[in-house]
């Protein structure tokens, strides 16, 4: 359950504390440099042409040159457990996608990348979309503010958890067509059904921005892989999230999900 | 059933009487002035070379010996030794009491004749620390800590800068058992682990066993840190107190009913948030964060038989800012024990044990709070059988119920519903023997072996995970039903053998089971960390130790030296998937994996225990490597606490009598850590690579400390009237300055990396050092007594 790390703010207690007797400083350090790997983003959403399949390959830590090497030429194709076969085409540079592919709730999708005859497999089950009821914003009260700054402003979702079925959730943030940085997952865990008002963690808005929201059903793995991508980044167990890519030497995720999108004008509140 | 057990010692008894007609000599022992129990006084017989007892935890010894006359001479560390003739024609009942004889040149000479216990004790790897030792210690802020002292000594690492926490001979920080009058102390730490919970003015002595451990002991793989408190002064009124930049310190002690009763009473607070009271931001000005322990005791002697003990800790941790978010979490713990003597040589202890830990966080402004905890009634029989001069008996029995809330949220506003984890119930059991015995004058051996067992049971719905950790199937048991049963056999083995009065060879073989386990992704742990119990899916975890060491002491027992080795073989031990949610997670035990370890070293200490100047040198060159199927692809790895050097160095130094300067070095390679080799982009974010489980290693650590001790005058000159001369007459308080500088060369010890994209230019990205300690930090205490 994500919600506990992101609202205990622990490190401001260590930063209370060490406020004056401590130093954070940006080191060079001498880190080995892994093999390059293989990257694939992939995702079909359920509505007529809304995919992309893109492909880069990593670089070391310390390389930060503009930009990562794309890969183009590969031949990646999606098919679902229908036997419907779709071919991706590279609009840009690595990056693939295919107008004619429609999601379907409740089929499997099937992901074949081909780079040189090196071939990654992957599937992913579109689940059921969850409408996103509404949006609510709120002004951030936090402590150590400055009266005079401009106020921020939280988001908050509302949607109905299905009862009796084990759902997983995306959610993505946008300002002015950007996606807002931060991965934020959930599962029912702790839900089981009913009303879920659920906050939209460490996403910020100003007043007369224009937030949108995507609530996004998603399957166990990639709920898996999103979960642990946010919390392998600097913790005491990082590493490769498990990813339900099939090939070697690759990272990345494929996903099949079913969105629901919302927008609000963010006016100002007292 | 404890009846018929005594009856049918008693016939063995009569058995050996019948053969040679014995006597025993038995009492109490305690100190002279505060009339506290000392525990391991050696009793030894002039005219039968190498036979002799020790008292045990209760001051109680008791020996047997043929019908004759024999001087005992009862002798402790820095105490006066007492010689006593006794005509062993009957029983004999003699209760002691001894003298401190820390100031007397002369005495100090007559001690050190047989100052060498830790040669002739069948006990190795264990360490003891009196906290009169450690008050000089130079320590962060000034706190005077055990816990700090003891990651001084060979074989116990600390957990971090500044931590509390610490590991053992490979061990984890959850596999130490850490005991405070008998009661288990779950989270030992404040403030997120800068300070441990024993306030030391309420601690007598700890003792740490890192091998070779005593079959009464168990529940933990790596080590047990028993930690006494004191009883009160049974003499007199005293109060102890001490004001320091942190906390301030107050201990009140003394007799219910002179000689046959006390009790005792500490308070300690932080007093940090008084300081954000002077801001004049409202904001900070509304922090709190403070830290208090509260430790109670009494004791009553009814009669000579019967004496009963009751003791209590109370802290808490408190953090919060007003109206939007409060953190406060501690332990409680209750001890209730009944020494009882069935005759001079049946010696019995019977314990009531309860121990909690809870955390609770109120996010005020998001509308719903938080809350976990453990909780532990235990009963325990202790029996301590003083059999004959060379056979010393001990067994007995526990029993644990344990009880886990893992987690429960409560929604106070709209966001977020109410929730809860399943509670988890178990109850952990064992039976134990063991003799302690001596052969003859050279060869001597501790031997025992303890049955345990932990039995989960319902109510509650139980998961079972396959490969990937993903819950397959659920069952549900009824209240008390067995969910699963582990047990196993855990041998306790260790042999001395004495070369001469300075010189012995002691080996030592343990087994032990662990059925608790801490969830924790931080190594010096957080007071979130929640423990888990063994279960259907998680098997205890289980260790087995060999040691071997060399014992010198030189220059008439003033230099103490050791060696040892140790190879720690440990198995069912518990790792996390890659990015795994530990905390609320009711399916967490799909987020485990399990696998193996093996840590092997080799210690060497020396110590310099008398004079003016003291001190030690402790060197550990150790591995420690795990082994888990889904890391780094199957193969031995080096587990977090791996590290190669470790280097503590103690000195002090009486420049005179009010006057002490002491300090301290360490140095150690750095942990084994997971530092990313690449980068790549998801969703537009900079996502790091990474390689190998804990390919990389933090820099070497090291940090030079020191301390000054300024001790008041105890005396005043005062004219006397008839004589007219000045006479040195003593001043009835004692107080001392006590100055200390923590980090004295400014050493940037690295506290954490973090890995980031650069805030201005995200195509960048960068490694961040975190140190706590840019500068030496200085600390002053003044301590007192009355």
């Amino acid at each position: 359950m994500m919600l506990f790390q992101k609202y205990t703010p622990l490190y401001v207690l260590i930063a209370i504390i060490f406020l004056m007797i401590s130093c954070e400083k940006v080191v060079e350090l001498d880190l080995d440099d892994a093999k390059q790997m293989l990257v694939v983003e992939a995702i079909v959403h359920d509505s007529l042409g809304d995919n992309f399949v893109k492909l880069s390959k990593t670089k070391p830590f310390n390389d930060n040159s503009v930009g990562y090497e794309t890969i183009s030429g590969a031949l990646v194709i999606v098919t679902d457990n229908l036997g419907n076969s779709f071919t991706f085409t590279e609009a840009t540079a690595g990056n693939y996608n295919c107008p004619t592919l429609e999601g379907i709730t409740g089929r499997a999708y099937f992901l074949t990348v081909n780079v040189s005859g090196k071939v990654v497999t992957a599937q992913s089950v579109m689940n059921p979309k969850v409408n996103l009821d509404s949006l609510s914003h709120h002004k951030i009260d936090r402590p150590f503010n400055d009266p005079n700054e401009p106020p921020e402003y939280s988001i908050r979702t509302y949607f109905f958890d299905t009862p009796n079925y084990t759902n997983y959730y995306r959610i993505k943030a946008f300002n002015k067509g950007v996606q807002e940085k931060g991965y934020i997952v959930l599962n029912d865990d702790l839900l089981n059904g009913g009303i879920a008002v659920f906050p939209v963690f460490r996403v910020n808005y100003a007043e007369n921005d224009t937030a949108v929201i995507q609530l996004l059903s998603i399957d166990e793995a990639n709920f898996r892989y999103f979960n642990a991508i946010a919390s392998s980044q600097n913790g005491e167990v990082p590493g490769n999230p498990e990813t339900n890519l099939v090939g070697e030497d690759v990272v990345g995720y494929f996903g099949a999900y079913a969105k629901s999108e919302r927008r609000l004008i963010i006016t100002p509140l007292p | 059933m404890l009846k018929s057990l005594s009856f049918t010692l008693f016939l063995f008894i009569s058995a050996t009487v019948l053969a040679q007609e014995k006597f025993t000599l038995s009492g109490n022992i305690k100190d002279a002035s505060d009339g506290e129990d000392l525990v391991g006084v050696t009793i030894l017989v002039k005219e039968l070379p190498g036979v002799g007892t020790v008292a045990n935890l209760y001051g109680f010894y008791s020996i047997t010996l043929p019908k004759g006359k024999y001087t005992i001479q009862y002798k402790y560390l820095g105490y006066k030794t007492i010689a006593f003739v006794a005509d062993l024609s009957k029983n004999i009942k003699n209760n002691i009491q001894l003298v401190s004889g820390s100031t007397d040149l002369n005495v100090v000479e007559i001690i050190a004749e047989k100052e060498n216990q830790n040669i002739r004790s069948n006990e190795m790897s264990v360490e003891k620390i009196s906290i009169k030792d450690v008050s000089s210690i130079p320590v962060l802020f000034g706190e005077n800590d055990v816990m700090k002292v003891l990651q001084l000594l060979p074989g116990v690492k600390s957990a971090g800068e500044g931590s509390s926490g610490f590991f053992v001979r490979g061990g984890n920080s959850d596999q130490n058992l850490i005991l405070l009058d008998e009661a288990p102390v779950y989270n030992a730490s404040h403030l997120l682990g800068f300070f441990s919970v024993f306030n030391p003015d309420a601690i007598k002595d700890l003792t740490l066993y890192k091998g070779g451990i005593p079959a009464q002991f168990a529940g933990r793989l790596s080590s047990v840190v028993d930690i006494k408190m004191k009883e009160g002064n049974s003499k007199k009124f005293k109060a102890i107190g001490g004001v320091g930049i942190l906390s301030s310190r107050l201990t009140l002690e003394g007799p219910i009913v002179k000689d046959k009763s006390s009790f005792i009473i500490s308070g300690r607070r932080t007093y940090f948030d008084m300081f954000l009271k002077l801001s004049n931001n409202e904001d900070i000005k509304n922090t709190i964060l403070y830290f208090y322990d509260l430790n109670l005791k009494a004791n009553y002697q009814f009669s000579d038989k019967n004496r009963l003990f009751i003791s209590g800790y109370f802290g808490r941790d408190n953090f919060g800012f007003a109206n939007r978010f409060n953190f406060n979490y501690g332990n409680a713990t209750a001890t209730v024990r009944w020494n009882h003597l069935y005759n001079d040589k049946l010696f019995s202890n019977t314990s009531f044990i309860y121990s909690y830990y809870n955390y609770k966080i109120d996010i005020i402004a998001a509308g719903f709070s938080i809350n976990s905890q453990i909780q532990d009634f235990t009963l325990k029989q202790d029996v301590d059988f003083f059999w004959n001069g060379n056979n010393k008996l001990k067994f007995g029995a526990s029993a644990i119920h344990h009880t886990f809330y893992p987690g429960e949220i409560s929604s106070t506003g709209e966001s977020v519903g109410d929730s809860k984890i399943e509670n988890r119930y178990g109850i952990e059991s064992g039976l134990y023997v063991s003799n302690e015995q001596k052969f003859n004058e050279s060869w001597s051996a501790t031997y025992g072996v303890r049955y345990s067992n932990f039995t989960q049971i319902g109510p509650g719905e139980f998961y079972t995970y396959n490969t990937q950790g993903k819950a397959t199937d659920t069952t549900v048991y009824k209240e008390n039903n067995v969910v699963v049963t582990y047990h196993g056999i855990e041998p306790r083995l260790s042999l001395n053998y004495v070369l001469n009065e300075s010189t012995s060879i002691k080996t030592s073989y343990n087994r032990m089971y662990q059925y608790l386990h801490l969830l924790s992704n931080s190594s010096g742990g957080n007071p979130t960390d929640t423990w888990l119990s063994s279960s259907n899916n998680v098997k205890p975890e289980i260790a087995d130790q060999v040691a071997l060491g060399y014992f010198k002491n030189f220059k008439n027992n003033t230099y103490e030296f050791s060696v040892e080795t140790y190879y720690k073989a440990m198995q069912n031990t518990i790792d996390y998937r890659t990015g795994a949610e530990i905390t609320l997670n009711p399916k967490v035990e799909g987020e485990l994996l399990y696998g193996k370890g093996r840590a092997y070293g080799l210690e060497f200490y020396l110590k310099r225990k008398k004079g003016v100047f003291t001190g030690w040198i402790s060197y550990t060159l150790a591995r420690t490597e795990v082994q888990y199927d889904k890391i780094n692809k199957g193969a031995w790895y080096p587990a977090k606490q791996d590290r190669t050097h470790d280097l503590s160095f103690v000195a002090m130094y009486d420049i005179s009598e009010r006057l002490k300067i002491s300090s301290t070095f360490v140095f150690y390679t750095g942990n084994a850590v997971t530092f990313p080799t690449g980068k790549y982009v998801i969703d537009g974010q900079t996502i790091n690579l990474y390689s190998d489980r804990n390919g990389s290693r933090f820099p070497n650590y090291h940090r030079l400390d020191l301390g000054l001790t300024l001790e008041g005058k105890n005396y005043k000159m005062v004219t006397n009237p008839e004589t007219g001369l000045k006479e040195k007459k003593d001043r009835r308080i004692h107080s001392s300055w006590n100055f200390s500088i923590y980090n004295v060369y400014a050493r940037e010890n690295p506290y954490s990396y973090s890995f980031r994209e650069n805030e201005e230019n995200p195509i960048i990205t960068e490694a961040v050092q975190l140190s706590l300690f840019k500068y030496p930090l200085p600390a002053i205490t003044y301590n007192f007594n009355f």
